[in-house]
């Protein structure tokens, strides 16, 4: 930002900062990215917001591909958000987002391109603030008709999509915040998972008058984030506040598979690979992120990357180019690539680990 | 002595999830009718590193400066909420250290703005680390107040519903868990009830049982939340409260509280959800004249009065003679007594002779003439005072109304030798505890100038015992510690208080009753009795309330004991009996309580103590803290 350089009498310093109007900027990406996703045509969705500072403000944009994010000038089209954007997803023919605020704000965005000169424009079709606190998390159902979102305020709200009407409340869902909720990838429109901060992981149907179950309880730790197996969709990763992730089989809830201790942070987010669907990618409160196998019951880490310089906080794999992509809070956009040889892993990642070592 | 507060708006508080622009929330806020708001202190998505790391040396300020706005409105208008994740009681190390950190620095940072409250969320009972630091905080000198935020009724029981196996669900959770009441106990304990933590109690849909809602009334709330969910529309599309909320919140507003508001806006503005609660508030101002009198006054604490020892002051005579039942009551009594004493026959040939001991300035004076002129009965009155300043009122009434029919006697009862004996006797010696402003002693020296077959007018008093719990009267007596006493002085002296903040844990039982004339063979004033109540449910015993009714003539009464309270009498506030340490009662415990009523030649006073569930040891020992002097 440019230094702003206005004579002031010094000791009239706190008036003329109270009092400062920064003219209106050309937007600008925000510095903390907190949200990324790729849609199956690669295009690519950023979602930031200002944490410190005077203004607590959001951004989300759209790139061409990850490799020219978070460059303004690169990007296709942008839109200001009134709040920090907490998470957000491509929605059917991904020519559409849903996304979360820090306000409470759930908002539906059109993308639109004119015709001929290839540019695109975000446009708020619809946002509705239900939640009574922050948004944290947001999934959509893979029918595309439905979204779920699990927010500060302890509640979990089951949206239709096209309309942005909330069809189901759960008021309280949890007993803190609901740090994250994820949908089922096979069933269309009405299973999901949650966890939260309570230490509870609940399998959730909309189509029961009764809806959730406990799928893991633990009483020492808060839980973090939830995700689903590609594939095996009885299988759930669930990441907690201690770093760790427990990996779930959802027809046997008496006992998890397996844990591993991934992190000695928080974890922020987990990410299913949707080609390989036994990789996990994993980000905490921390400038690292770690991709696990989860092959075995206990996942082993397989690549490590230390190259962000603040915490990791966006996750996505590219659909296409067999790469995985992160975000963070150092305002970088990293490229991590892989290639699968048969049953062994080979990784060319800038930081290497040995499978057989690690395994060891 | 505190101002009465006249005003009965609401204060009411703005609660913002997100402040993406804090002069324009503030701004919006304040054009909407709140008084104040309550915003995060940091971004509650910031989590800082504190241990190692690369993030540890993340460049840039944690959240934003303090030029931003003007000091007074940081003092003013804002409480600060904590970061919602921090969690000092995690199990894990590493979120338990980077907790405590981020807790320190952001506790730091809202001293720095001179936030007047901190605002956090309790989410389950085991929070010990938590209630350490923040009691370490506020020992240290803290500025800012705490509040509390937890719910009426714990969340797991609303979120139990969803789940196919509810009772399941419940066990994981349940428990004393589940009561939010207990987490607030355990916490504010372990604070040692320490004065500036207060409640933020979230009102839920569900409201929990009379009996429950009747102990957080006992509690310290400074302010309750109130969720927009709990908001229904009316005909015209505002935002109503329905009338179990409505009524929890009238009950509640008696208490003086400030509300704050939270949740997603569902009815158009925020400026509607205020302009109810300012609607609710006016319609629960009383008619009572108690009310009207008693506000200002409402846990603040008083010596009881030494009218015997001390001389009133014409301010006190002032305040007590505008009491609208009271001399009603005594000119009724003194009316029967008349009527009964002298028959239709004898009302032009007899003279019955009252004398008002205690006579102050003249109010029972007057309703004894009135009495005499509605019973159509002749009477001569004595009014014997020994207040000389009272005495110069006395005698000015005398001289320029009541002439010969009155007779001012500048004398103290027990000492006066009066020319004739009484038929009536009557006197106001009355304390809030019935017998602590030496009624007995007074009386007794009074009997020897009243006939055999005279009246006593009141002729019988009764006090009774309530044991309370109010963490507000208990950090009030705390403060009354003086220098130059015994340590344990304020804590072994009775005062007049009007409780409000207090909640009764059992029903009122009579103590000691003092007849007169005293007929006994060998007149003894000293009492010793021992109560037991029974406790139905968890709470913390702070003190004890007491009260008195009085028989002023056969079925005149005159009482203070909340369950017969006379209506309108302003005379009396209940006095508070409190007990050193604050003793954790559980449902089902008896409470046995002995208290002793002793004399020697110069004083009386009171002992107490406990013996059920746990014994405590005689409180004021020898009159050590506390006596009334003859």
């Amino acid at each position: 930002m440019d230094s702003v350089c206005i004579e002031v009498e010094p000791n009239r310093n706190a008036e003329a900062y109270r009092n400062y109007q920064p003219a209106a900027l050309p937007a600008q990406v925000e510095k903390y990215l907190d949200v990324m996703e790729i849609c199956e045509d690669g295009y690519m969705l950023l979602g930031c917001s200002n944490l410190t500072g005077r203004f607590w403000t959001g951004s989300l944009w759209y790139f061409l591909d990850p490799d020219s994010a978070p460059d303004v000038e690169k990007c296709l089209t942008g839109i200001e958000c009134e709040t920090g954007i907490t998470d957000g997803k491509f929605l059917e023919d991904n020519n559409k987002v849903i996304i979360g605020e820090d306000s409470g704000v759930v908002q539906v965005l059109g993308l639109s391109e004119s015709p001929g000169e290839h540019t695109f424009h975000f446009e708020s079709l619809s946002s509705v603030c239900e939640h009574d606190d922050s948004v944290l998390s947001v999934s959509v159902f893979s029918d595309g008709k439905r979204a779920v979102t699990g927010g500060l305020d302890m509640n979990i709200k089951v949206w239709s999509v096209e309309s942005l009407t909330s069809e189901c409340t759960y008021r309280p869902a949890h007993l803190h915040q609901v740090s994250s909720v994820c949908t089922h990838p096979q069933d269309g429109s009405s299973v999901f998972a949650s966890c939260s901060l309570d230490g509870m992981a609940l399998i959730w149907d909309t189509r029961n008058a009764k809806p959730a179950r406990v799928a893991l309880n633990d009483g020492s730790q808060g839980l973090t984030s939830v995700a689903w197996h590609m594939s095996q969709s009885d299988l759930l990763a669930v990441g907690s506040n201690s770093g760790d992730i427990i990996m779930i089989d959802v027809r046997q809830l008496k006992e998890p598979l397996g844990l591993s201790c991934c992190f000695i942070r928080p974890i922020h987010r987990l990410r299913f690979a949707h080609h390989w669907p036994e990789l996990l990618a994993v980000c905490a409160d921390d400038s690292r992120l770690k991709v696990l196998d989860c092959t075995a019951s206990s996942p082993t880490v397989i690549y490590e990357d230390d190259r962000h310089d603040d915490f990791v906080r966006g996750l996505a794999w590219h659909p296409r180019s067999e790469s995985l992509f992160s975000c963070g809070w150092d305002k970088q956009v990293l490229a991590h690539k892989f290639a699968l040889s048969r049953n062994k892993m080979e990784v060319n990642g800038i930081i290497e680990k040995d499978v057989d070592q690690e395994q060891n | 002595m505190k101002m009465a507060n006249s005003s009965r708006r609401a204060s009411c508080g703005l609660d913002f999830c997100s402040v993406p622009d804090i002069r324009g929330s503030l701004q919006g806020a304040s054009e909407a009718g709140y008084d104040f708001t309550c915003f995060p202190i940091v971004h509650p998505r910031f989590k800082r590193e504190f241990i190692s790391g690369k993030s540890k040396e993340r460049p840039g300020a944690f959240t934003r400066s303090d030029l931003i706005l003007a000091g007074s409105d940081w003092n003013n208008l804002i409480v600060g909420k904590l970061s919602p994740y921090i969690d000092v009681d995690s199990e894990d190390p590493v979120v338990r250290k980077e907790s405590e950190e981020a807790l320190n620095q952001e506790l730091a940072y809202a001293s720095h703005l001179g936030l007047p409250a901190v605002m956090f969320t309790l989410r389950r009972d085991n929070q010990t680390n938590l209630a350490r630091i923040l009691h370490n905080k506020m020992q240290a000198g803290s500025t800012y107040q705490i509040w509390l935020h937890l719910p009426m009724e714990s969340p797991a029981i609303a979120a139990s519903y969803y789940h196919s196996d509810e009772e399941d669900f419940r066990r994981l959770h349940g428990g004393s868990e589940m009561n939010t009441w207990e987490w607030w106990n355990k916490f504010r304990s372990v604070c040692n009830f320490e004065k500036r933590l207060g409640l933020a109690l979230e009102v839920t849909p569900d409201i929990p049982s009379d009996e429950e809602v009747a102990r957080w009334m006992g509690e310290p709330i400074k302010c309750l939340v109130l969720s927009t969910t709990l908001f229904a529309t009316n005909k015209k599309g505002y935002p109503v409260l329905l009338r179990p909320h409505q009524n929890l919140i009238k009950s509640l507003a008696t208490l003086d509280v400030q509300v704050v508001i939270r949740g997603a806006i569902m009815h158009g503005c925020s400026k509607y959800y205020q302009q109810y609660l300012d609607h609710l508030w006016q319609n629960t101002s009383h008619t009572d004249p108690l009310v009207a009198y008693a506000r200002g006054y409402e846990d603040y604490l008083q010596c009881p009065l030494q009218p015997l020892m001390d001389n009133l002051e014409s301010q006190t005579y002032e305040v007590f003679e505008k009491d609208p039942v009271k001399y009603n009551e005594y000119q009724r009594a003194i009316y029967g007594a008349l009527l009964d004493m002298i028959m239709y026959e004898e009302k032009d040939s007899k003279v019955a002779v009252v004398m008002v001991v205690g006579a102050g300035r003249g109010p029972l004076v007057r309703a004894a003439l009135n009495a005499a002129q509605k019973a159509d009965r002749k009477i001569k009155v004595y009014a014997v005072e020994k207040n000389p300043n009272a005495v110069v009122t006395l005698q000015a009434q005398q001289e320029e109304f009541w002439g010969d029919q009155v007779t001012v006697v500048s004398c103290d009862m027990r000492d006066w030798n009066s020319p004739e004996k009484a038929d009536i006797l009557v006197s106001e010696l009355l304390g809030s505890f019935g017998d602590n402003e030496l009624s007995p002693e007074c009386l007794d020296g009074a009997q020897k100038f009243l006939k055999d077959d005279g009246i006593s007018i009141p002729c019988s008093y009764t006090s009774y015992l309530c044991p309370v719990q109010s963490s507000k009267l208990y950090n009030e007596v705390r403060l009354c510690k003086e220098k130059d006493k015994h340590a344990l002085n304020h804590f072994e002296t009775p005062y007049v208080v009007h409780l409000q903040n207090r909640f009764q844990l059992a029903p009122t039982q009579p103590l000691f009753t003092f007849f007169h004339p005293n007929k006994d063979a060998v007149r003894d004033n000293t009492r010793y009795k021992c109560l037991s109540f029974k406790i139905s449910q968890n709470c913390v015993l702070h003190g004890f309330s007491g009260y008195f009714d009085t028989v002023l003539y056969k079925n005149i009464i005159l009482s203070i004991v909340p369950e017969t309270h006379s209506r309108g009498m302003f005379s009396w506030f209940p006095i508070f009996f409190p007990i050193r340490e604050p003793l954790q009662l559980r449902s089902g415990d008896e409470l046995e309580v002995h208290f002793w009523r002793l004399c020697s030649k110069k004083n009386v006073w009171y002992e107490w103590s406990i013996t059920k569930p746990i014994p405590v040891p005689v409180h004021n020992p020898n009159g050590r803290s506390y006596t009334i002097g003859l």
